[in-house]
């Protein structure tokens, strides 16, 4: 073989790896590599891996009872909906710490308008209800009760101490008018309304499902105040490990 | 605060009693006493199978559990669920308490807590009409050809367990099974009943893969074989199962003369770690294993965890004798949803794969339906009329036989097993002519495709997997794939490998039917 003819092969040959380097090699379409460990595989994906996130929804309602003097206005249905990115870092297989950062909208019907003196309302104002649009930030711990049963979130209850920012607020009340129609009149970010809510929340769940029950120690009002302990249901969204 | 601390407490707790009542099989050390019934209990044609494999006519597995220890135990339980002949045990709810002293009994070799969850497969869809797809179910498997040869799974009994039969009786697409009398017996394992056609129709779509007939198309290819259809999934009504009712109509169905048993369910994440899924592990995985010992070819579907968090195989899909099927796209390539092989100790599954989106039937008709749960029963079909052809055949044998008859055989990989079956198979020989050839030049690797039809029709897909047989994965010395992929070949022009990533590896590559591979 002459030298022209071996470098002309060899020219072929890188000519046709690079054409089928770039872009114009054929087409990849599945691409599976083996895991070398299951175990480790098992902590690098699923619920039980060391970090790990999922979306929540949960919804509350305000239980109508006082448990302190100063949670003195009744109240009608009223709900908290709550819309978080929960992120669970394992410590051990019994233990994760949980920060939660999240949306929630609250909404309180209050019975009687006498009881909102702060406000400074005309006692003909009828049908009173607050809304609140709050950043919230919660952390805690998670235990879970059966670490050793499959790679799900299991059963497990969660304590967290949280902290909202209600961004906004508004009141909103009716007055009859004399003829016969009302007047709906609405205050946003009202004074005595307060910016900053922390208290405690306990949480039970059985995979994606949860109960809850949160406690504000912080006070709605400034003097009267509205009940505090709100109960509700969770459940995360989008998550296809529980289908 | 500590108040309110009760409080919530309280609530929460109160919220929870009631979800820690467990249940659990105890297992006990002998049968001694136990009446033998085995004569009565077996079905006639439990015996002839057994016989005719070479099998002993009995075995003490088949003897009933000892009556006095049965008492004893129930004695001290909330509720009896169950017993297992096979394993020798009882399944009961109890409390920490009883469980015990339940462990103090002599006879007790030991206590396990049972599994709860199931991870159902996918059910129906949207309905659509789609004939085309009707027919294609069939002749992806080459079904015409045991159509023209007569076979139609005669002579063969198939037991199908799952979550409910509704509306299979009233079905166009199923009514024949039952003028011809060829559902034999039903059992509904939560209910204790043989109405099993209530509650939930993904059985009602699954039968229907195996022997459905719609407006003159076969939907499923054992047209001729006989059916026993037990019930134990409660799929709708609260998503959740027990592996014990599933075991104990598997030995339902040997009872009853079963010569092949489909299911089309799979425990995942709910109770186990895929480092679990070693056919070991899970009671349904050995009890799989068991039914193949007794002569019974079992199909598994793969599981529905392609895409999810956890993507491998579920139990009992992982047991060493159960026909693993998966499911693919028109195309024949993996449905994404379609869990993924090998089982936690590197063994190969899925051992085959059928079409994943079918047609299944309905009350009132048929309507599209996919998942693993589907493709399984179109295999089970298959292999009922391959039995029918290859009468004296052991299920293993049959087993092996379903295996060798894939597309891509002996290629085979973690996402495709070995293909899906033909019928073509068994009636001629294979032309193996060459579709590629493999050269290695100096780091590379260089496929130089022979068959160009691609470039015509636009569809052609070349297999590749990458051997390590000095594979030392948690001590593991067997043969396994390390790598492997799928090439969609839409140029003119030769595919190239790095070889020197590949040292010390086999790679083998399959194109229309040639396998042939390269050692480095």
């Amino acid at each position: 073989m002459d030298i022209q003819k071996k470098y002309s092969y060899k020219l072929i040959f890188i000519f046709t790896i690079l054409i089928s380097k770039i872009g114009f090699s054929q087409k990849t379409i599945v691409k599976e590599k083996v895991p070398e460990d299951f175990r480790k595989f098992n902590m690098e994906n699923g619920p039980n891996k060391k970090k790990y996130s999922f979306l929540e929804f949960s919804v509350g309602t305000l239980l109508p009872i006082f448990l302190n003097r100063d949670e003195s206005i009744s109240i009608k249905s009223s709900f908290e909906y709550q819309l978080s990115t929960n992120f669970k870092r394992k410590i051990s297989p019994v233990l994760s710490i949980t920060n939660i950062l999240g949306i929630s909208h609250l909404r309180i019907q209050a019975k009687n308008i006498y009881e909102l003196n702060n406000f400074g309302i005309s006692s003909s104002a009828l049908d009173p209800r607050f809304r609140m649009w709050n950043l919230m930030y919660l952390t805690g711990f998670r235990f879970n009760i059966d670490p050793n049963r499959g790679n799900q979130i299991g059963k497990y209850i969660e304590m967290n101490l949280f902290g909202f920012y209600t961004g906004i607020s508004t009141l909103r009340y009716e007055y009859n008018t004399n003829l016969n129609d009302k007047t709906i009149i609405r205050e946003r970010n009202p004074n005595p309304i307060s910016n900053l809510h922390y208290g405690f929340k306990m949480k039970l769940g059985i995979k994606s499902k949860s109960i809850f029950g949160l406690y504000r120690v912080s006070h709605f009002l400034e003097n009267s105040d509205i009940p505090k302990l709100l109960v509700g249901f969770s459940s995360t969204i989008g998550n296809k490990t529980y289908r | 605060m500590i108040r309110y601390i009760i409080i919530l407490l309280t609530f929460l707790i109160t919220s929870y009693v009631g979800v820690c009542q467990e249940k659990y099989w105890v297992f006990l050390s002998d049968k001694a006493h136990s009446v033998d019934d085995r004569s009565t209990y077996l079905d006639s044609r439990t015996i002839d199978r057994r016989i005719k494999m070479g099998l002993p006519k009995y075995d003490s597995k088949d003897l009933p559990i000892s009556n006095s220890y049965f008492e004893l135990i129930s004695q001290n339980t909330v509720e009896i669920k169950g017993v297992s002949r096979w394993f020798n045990a009882i399944c009961c709810r109890a409390n920490e308490d009883q469980i015990k002293k339940i462990k103090s009994f002599s006879f007790v070799k030991d206590v396990k807590r049972t599994v709860k969850h199931l991870n159902t497969c996918r059910t129906v869809s949207e309905e659509i009409s789609m004939n085309n797809l009707m027919e294609r179910q069939i002749t992806s498997l080459e079904g015409q050809y045991f159509y023209k040869n007569n076979l139609t799974g005669k002579g063969i009994r198939i037991c199908v367990i799952d979550g409910g039969f509704k509306g299979t009786k009233e079905s166009p697409a199923l009514k024949h099974l039952f003028e011809n009398k060829q559902v034999l017996k039903s059992w509904d394992f939560h209910h204790k009943t043989e109405n099993v056609y209530r509650y939930n129709n993904h059985g009602t779509a699954v039968l229907s893969c195996i022997a459905g007939k719609y407006e003159n198309q076969i939907m499923g290819l054992a047209q001729s074989s006989e059916f026993l259809l037990a019930r134990t999934e409660r799929v709708l009504v609260e998503n959740e199962s027990e592996e014990e009712l599933w075991l104990m109509a598997m030995e339902w169905a040997d009872a009853n003369g079963a010569d092949i048993i489909n299911t089309s369910l799979g425990y995942t994440s709910d109770e186990y770690f895929n480092y679990q899924m070693d056919g070991e592990t899970s009671l349904i995985a050995r009890a799989v294993n068991l039914a193949a010992k007794k002569g019974i070819l079992v199909l598994v579907s793969a599981g529905n965890s392609g895409d999810d968090d956890w993507k491998y195989i579920a139990t009992p899909a992982d047991a060493d004798s159960a026909l693993t099927v998966g499911a693919v796209t028109g195309s024949g390539l993996h449905r994404d949803f379609s869990s993924f092989g090998p089982t936690s100790d590197y063994r190969m599954k899925p051992n085959v794969v059928a079409f994943g989106d079918v047609m299944g039937a309905t009350k009132n008709g048929i309507e599209k339906a996919y998942g693993t749960s589907f493709s399984c029963p179109l295999v089970a079909g298959f292999a009922a009329c391959v039995w029918e052809k290859h009468p004296n055949k052991s299920n293993m044998e049959i087993f092996k036989l379903v295996e060798r008859s894939g597309s891509l055989f002996p290629y085979f990989d973690y996402a495709h097993g070995f293909g899906i079956p033909k019928a073509s198979f068994f009636f001629k020989d294979k032309e193996k002519n060459p579709t590629f050839k493999i050269r290695k030049v100096k780091d590379s690797v260089l496929v130089e495709i022979l068959d160009k039809s691609y470039l015509n029709t636009g569809t052609q897909y070349m297999f590749m997997h990458v051997e390590y047989d000095q594979f030392n994965y948690q001590k593991n010395k067997r043969k396994v794939l390390e790598y492997y992929e799928t090439i969609y070949l839409h140029r003119d022009i030769p595919y190239v490998i790095n070889a020197s990533q590949y040292k010390d590896r086999t790679l083998r590559f399959h194109l229309n039917g040639y396998t042939e591979k390269i050692q480095l």
